[in-house]
């Protein structure tokens, strides 16, 4: 009987395989990755949705860059004050949103997601 | 028509009456219409929202919320837009915007869904609960874009529709053919193998990755809460699923699930052999000894026939008997634009984009005019030989850029569409064989579209998620919105209408409307209609935890949206009575399927 543990292994080993057997690229590996854009789609849902439920009036919307293990976004009001938002890691599960001086949130993203999408 | 003369006003009416057989008198009554919003079922009326608490275990229901207003984004003009627009703006082009529809057959053996209980997560989408009822929910989706046939912002006729990839799910030829049959208004019953039968991992006991509908306690699901719904499964592969079918034109561009084979890997001949065949592995270790196996072991001729012979008769555990039917034969890359030919003249276009010279070149873009000053260019971002990301090759990229030069030249706005977003346009993979030529991705290709102040606008799918955003030029002259729509398969399972208009200020406002499918919020138990199967679809992907959910709604920012930017050129070259003549054209268009719908 060939364990589960064993059958992920051959799976991925002969996936992996069969893709260098095939072609022998390593372009080919790197794009067997799934759907990209995931986290920071999360992000920006979130944070957009706490500056629109905080009545900010937005004149540019944060616009995400990935450097330095976080996530880091940023964007204008109307009136001229910065917004930004920081998320750390590739996959962040909080963030921090900074209007001018003003700490407007500082927790989790899943609960934001979370409280748009309920009645 | 208040751009009309008497004279013109008859003539116009008349041509029109003519033209759809329809009676003059009828005609002339709806081209005097006056434009007015449009009373539609979109989210600017009502919006689903998940029950505040589960109703079992984790499981939520969807309950009716508020509707959605537009929220304006100045992103790209640098300051708040002139109030004095809303008053004096004309409508330019109403469209729709369908995308991700991800057609399944759920039973085919060719499926992946085993590959769930090596990851869900790194597998997401191998199997989902709702995979039985796709046809549906394509169905009532039709039904929305019909219902929204005159814009709910202005009362304008939709004018076209685009679909932007990824409409069959696993390169079969059923799934294909139902597709196109849904948007044809044709019926379709959505089932391969023996008439009335469900059979596949849904129903077997030894798949416990699966979302067992007539006994959730076989699964992972039924600890999570998921409902017990006894019948459902045939239900769904055994009613005929009816459509309206598009209102207007409608157009298609290639998504990575109708280039390759689960929008990531080739086609090998074991492959399209476990495709036609009679056995279906119901367990990952069978999909893994058998198709990656045979996939990885030899890649030469005789090793790969070796294999075929053993998918084909060998006895391995856990294999499943089914009955093979051909209409699961995987379609090639040519097969996928051939499908949109086989197609109604009416609302057509015959090819839905594709034409003759694309058949015969083997070219995979295209371009069409929607009235005399819009041009949609679809492209086809899809990697050939590995991946789900994409790319844009080079020939297509240089033809773009001169295609958008020479519409620049001609006046005419430009909308590009494609599959892939600019998250999602990464894909290197080549293959050794060639011939390869460049890929372009993202970064480039933005700068590129920026060049062309006509091009307003690039819709596209591919990661089922709502998202709108802006590409700013350097020098702060506007730039153009990227609209990324959601899916059909995914919850929130919604897709868009998009409008055009001239402010008449120096500026344009492309306003962006989330439409759900034609179904109820909060599914009634044992409703198996086609629309209670649509609304149960979308209550089952509310709660598929493993493709997170709730990220997929976007925020108020990329649904309901007043999108402002610089007019692309002087407008006033739009005179108004040619445009009048545009929309009547148009309008009478949709009075004659109104009339063939009675």
């Amino acid at each position: 009987m060939i364990s589960l543990t064993t059958i992920i292994r051959s799976g991925v080993m002969t996936l992996a395989a069969g893709a260098m057997a095939a072609c022998a690229v390593t372009t080919q590996i790197d794009s067997l990755k799934p759907v990209a854009g995931d986290a920071v789609a999360a992000l920006n849902s979130a944070a957009d949705g706490v500056l629109i439920s905080e009545g900010v009036e937005i004149l540019v919307a944060p616009v995400c860059e990935f450097s330095d293990e976080s996530y880091d976004c940023a964007g204008t009001t109307l009136s001229g004050e910065t917004i930004n938002v920081v998320a750390p890691g590739s996959d962040p599960e909080t963030m921090t949103i900074v209007v001018g001086d003003k700490t407007l949130y500082d927790g989790s993203i899943e609960a934001v997601l979370q409280k748009a999408a309920e009645r | 028509m208040a751009h009309f003369s008497r004279r013109r006003f008859l003539g116009v009416s008349a041509g029109l009456a003519a033209t759809w057989g329809l009676s003059p008198q009828l005609m002339g009554r709806a081209l005097a219409a006056p434009e007015t919003p449009a009373d539609v079922p979109t989210t600017l009326l009502q919006t689903f929202r998940q029950s505040s608490t589960p109703v079992t275990g984790q499981y939520r229901t969807l309950l009716a919320g508020p509707g959605e207003t537009y929220t304006p984004r100045y992103d790209l003009i640098g300051k708040k837009a002139n109030n004095a627009r809303v008053n004096q703006r004309r409508s330019l082009a109403y469209l729709g915007h369908m995308s991700d529809i991800h057609i399944i057959d759920p039973q085919s053996p060719a499926r992946l869904e085993p590959m769930q209980q090596m990851s869900p997560t790194l597998w997401q989408g191998a199997a989902r609960p709702q995979d039985t009822m796709t046809v549906q929910v394509q169905a009532q989706m039709v039904a929305a874009m019909a219902a929204a046939r005159y814009s709910p912002l202005t009362g304008s006729p939709m004018a076209a529709m685009f679909n932007t990839g990824d409409s069959a799910d696993m390169i079969s030829q059923a799934e294909l053919r139902w597709y196109v049959d849904i948007m044809d208004g044709k019926s379709v019953v959505p089932n391969t193998g023996i008439e009335g039968q469900y059979d596949g991992p849904q129903a077997w006991p030894e798949a416990d990755y699966a979302y067992h509908p007539d006994d959730p306690s076989l699964d992972r699901f039924g600890p999570y809460g998921f409902p017990s719904i006894p019948g459902v499964l045939k239900a769904a592969i055994s009613q005929s699923v009816e459509s309206p079918g598009m209102p207007v034109p409608w157009y298609a561009v290639y998504g990575n699930h109708d280039a390759i084979y689960y929008g990531t890997f080739p086609i090998d001949a074991a492959l399209q052999s476990l495709a036609v065949g009679e056995r279906k592995p119901a367990v990952l270790e069978a999909l893994a000894s058998n198709y990656f196996g045979g996939w990885a072991s030899d890649p030469t001729v005789l090793g790969r026939l070796q294999h075929m012979i053993t998918t084909q008769f060998g006895n391995q555990p856990d294999m499943r008997s089914v009955a093979s039917d051909p209409e699961r034969e995987l379609f090639s890359q040519m097969g996928f634009m051939e499908a949109h030919f086989a197609t109604e003249t009416n609302p057509g276009p015959v090819g839905h984009g594709f034409t003759r010279e694309n058949l015969e070149s083997g070219k995979t873009y295209w371009q069409a005019d929607v009235g005399s000053h819009l041009r949609l260019f679809g492209l086809d971002t899809c990697n050939q030989v590995t991946g789900a990301d994409g790319a844009v090759p080079q020939d297509q990229f240089e033809w773009l850029q001169d295609e958008l030069a020479k519409a620049r030249d001609l006046n005419k706005m430009a909308i590009v569409l494609s599959h892939h977003n600019s998250f999602t346009l990464e894909n290197g993979a080549e293959s050794v064989t060639g011939p390869n030529q460049p890929l372009i991705h993202a970064e480039q290709f933005i700068d590129m579209l920026l060049q062309f102040p006509n091009l307003i606008a690039w819709c596209n799918g591919h990661t089922h998620i709502n998202t709108i955003n802006a590409h700013p030029r350097s020098d702060g002259t506007g730039g153009f919105w990227e609209i990324t729509t959601a899916s059909c398969i995914d919850f929130p399972q919604q897709q868009q209408l998009v409008e055009i208009l001239d402010n008449k200020d120096g500026t344009i406002s492309i306003f962006t409307t989330v439409l759900d499918h034609l179904s109820a919020a909060d599914w009634s138990a044992g409703d198996f209609s086609q629309q209670g199967l649509a609304s149960l679809s979308r209550q089952l992907s509310a709660n598929d935890w493993v493709a997170s959910p709730l990220k997929r709604l976007g925020s108020p920012l990329d649904r309901n949206t007043e999108l402002l930017l610089p007019a692309p050129f002087d407008l006033s070259v739009i005179n108004d009575a040619d445009l009048a003549t545009e929309i009547a054209v148009r309008k009478a268009r949709i009075v004659a399927y109104e009339e063939a719908q009675k």
